[in-house]
């Protein structure tokens, strides 16, 4: 049994800017080893983050991150702590290798042993060749990557990665998302992954939380939903007298979408899909395509998005 | 491990104490400031005044230079409180100028490109990012103030035996003395680069607030019947803190108390634009 502290939970959680609430009653306990943060733009996944960084203060119930109150205890926090921000942020003139040996000797690291280990993120984020040249001459891509080492660099427990593809091209992004997996599949570091891209999210994360309008529209175990939705089939129809989704009710599927020529079948485990072939002999149905496939995190996103608009 | 496995992997190592972190701004920013050749060319500049005042001590002590040169040195500059002050005064106008070129920079360099949120993800608050940023300037102003004066007491105290017995005092005044500029300088011009983050108008606004600021006072006392603007004239502050602390006579008629009253105010002013402008994120209400 897992005793660790949840990586982050919430309880009430809380945070007003000006007089503005951002974020309202956040309550979750998340312990994925890699999580997502969804929400449509200004849905508070940003502000969510500064605020567990320490940048706003938590003006309602409590945060825990790691074990550690995120209010009472930000210095402890911080130094467990790794921060890739959405915007470009390098200090201008230094070198990569210098800036990101600065971050690690800011995170405590002795000032030899920062130097080691900002070579040694710089190439494994691929900026080996690069790492003596000033950062404000990087692309766009490169300036990614270089965030990405100094978030690294001093080894964090948890690492906050804002919208990380932003900006990069295909080839970069997959690069990117494959760095996060890798540091994800080491298992020695926690991931929070704000994105946009439901992609990237499913991708990399085994645990989503969805933001709408700065609360909590649901909150998704990934791995779990892709295990339950094992059965889960798509097929596409041709002829017959259009009773085959009865037929298919009758021996305990679900039909989660009935048209025509297409049907979504949630299969319980005593059916076979060779008695779905069956039915269609019996009823003359050519079954044109037939796909197991889960709930995708598009259906799961949109779900939570039409919920809370009817909820609310 | 090798940088070529190209493997992330986490540190369980030892860390530095968090109480020093702010050192370690200071250390970079110090490092920034110093690979500027404008800083090197004021440091070199900075030295003239000091070593035109160690040949001076020298000459004094060395009789048969002062037949070769047939001076009066001893009876034109005599080697007392006044010889102190006055070294100590032009070498606070190159700190003034040491600050205005590279005070700026150290800040706007990492407001310019977002570095903030950066520095603060990590166990550093924000007192401690402004208290390791003033670190580097009064460092470098130090190098130019108080540590090359009291060489020159040194120097003095080595060549006259027993002059420092009765001047033991002047040691403290030039290092208090330099201590009131030097913060005064430091907080006010990262004050300005944190309000204008961009290097070039904020070191021309810097220059400016020291020249516009007693000026606007005047223009204000000629409507007012009033004589206030000498508080906000900095050279008459530091005269006014200064004099006591050499035992001098005081001419301007800005009490040493008014004159620590100022200093006060613009060293909390200051301080208080710094902390509300260094912020990892600018909420717009």
């Amino acid at each position: 049994m897992d005793t660790s502290p949840p990586v982050i939970a919430l309880e009430g959680f809380g945070v007003k800017l000006g007089k503005r609430w951002i974020l309202q009653e956040l309550t979750a306990e998340l312990k994925g080893r890699s999580i997502g943060l969804l929400g449509p733009n200004g849905a508070g996944k940003t502000t969510l983050i500064n605020t567990l960084l320490g940048f706003h203060s938590v003006d309602a119930g409590r945060a825990r991150m790691l074990g550690h109150d995120v209010a009472q205890e930000r210095r402890a926090l911080a130094a467990q702590v790794g921060y890739m921000p959405e915007r470009d942020a390098f200090v201008a003139g230094m070198t990569g290798i210098h800036f990101v040996r600065l971050m690690g000797e800011l995170a405590g690291l002795p000032s030899q042993v920062a130097l080691e280990r900002a070579h040694e993120a710089l190439f494994f984020v691929g900026l080996g060749e690069a790492r003596y040249r000033a950062v404000d001459t990087y692309s766009m891509g490169m300036k990614q990557m270089a965030k990405l080492a100094q978030a690294l660099v001093h080894g964090p427990r948890l690492l906050f990665l804002d919208e990380p593809t932003n900006g990069l091209d295909p080839g970069a992004r997959q690069r990117m998302l494959d760095l996060v997996k890798a540091i994800r599949d080491r298992g020695e570091t926690r991931i929070v992954l704000s994105s946009h891209l439901l992609k990237d999210v499913e991708t990399v994360c085994d645990e989503v939380v969805v933001l709408k309008a700065g609360r909590i529209a649901t909150v998704c175990d990934l791995e779990a939903e892709r295990r339950a939705n094992q059965s889960f089939l798509e097929l596409e129809l041709r002829g017959g007298n259009g009773h085959f989704a009865e037929a298919a009710a009758q021996l305990g599927c679900e039909c989660l979408v009935h048209s025509k020529r297409r049907l979504k079948l949630l299969l319980p485990p005593q059916v076979q899909v060779q008695q779905l072939y069956a039915i269609a002999a019996e009823q003359g149905v050519q079954i044109r395509r037939l796909q197991a496939r889960r709930d995708s995190l598009e259906d799961i996103f949109l779900k939570a998005m039409e919920e809370r608009d009817g909820g609310s | 491990m090798a940088v070529h496995s190209h493997v992330f992997h986490p540190y369980a190592g030892a860390r530095t104490s968090p109480r020093n972190r702010w050192m370690v701004v200071a250390r970079y920013a110090l490092s920034e400031a110093l690979a500027l050749k404008k800083t090197i060319a004021l440091l070199v500049m900075a030295a003239f005044p000091l070593l035109g005042g160690a040949v001076v001590i020298y000459l004094h002590h060395n009789l048969e230079a002062i037949k070769i040169l047939e001076l009066p040195l001893k009876a034109l500059v005599p080697i007392d409180a006044k010889f102190f002050y006055w070294i100590l005064t032009i070498q606070c106008y190159i700190a003034f100028l040491l600050t205005a070129t590279v005070g700026a920079r150290v800040l706007v360099n990492d407001l310019r490109d977002n570095a903030l949120p950066l520095y603060l993800s990590r166990p550093l608050t924000r007192v401690e990012y402004v208290l390791g940023k003033t670190a580097a300037i009064a460092t470098l102003t130090s190098l130019v103030t108080w540590v090359p004066s009291l060489l020159l007491v040194g120097l003095q105290a080595t060549l006259e035996r027993g002059w420092i017995v009765d001047n033991w005092w002047l040691a403290p005044a030039i290092f208090l003395g330099a201590w009131t500029a030097i913060p005064l300088f430091a907080l006010v011009c990262l004050a300005v680069a944190a309000v204008l983050r961009r290097r070039a108008a904020s070191e021309a606004a810097f220059v400016a607030l020291f020249i516009v600021v007693p000026l606007i006072a005047r223009v204000v006392d000629q409507f007012l019947h009033m004589q206030w603007w000498i508080r906000f004239f900095v050279p008459a502050i530091f005269e006014s803190l200064w004099t006591p602390l050499f035992r001098l006579q005081q001419s301007n008629g800005l009490s040493a108390g008014g004159a620590l009253v100022s200093l006060v105010v613009a060293l909390v002013l200051a301080s208080t634009v710094l902390l509300r402008r260094v912020r990892a994120w600018e909420v717009i209400r």
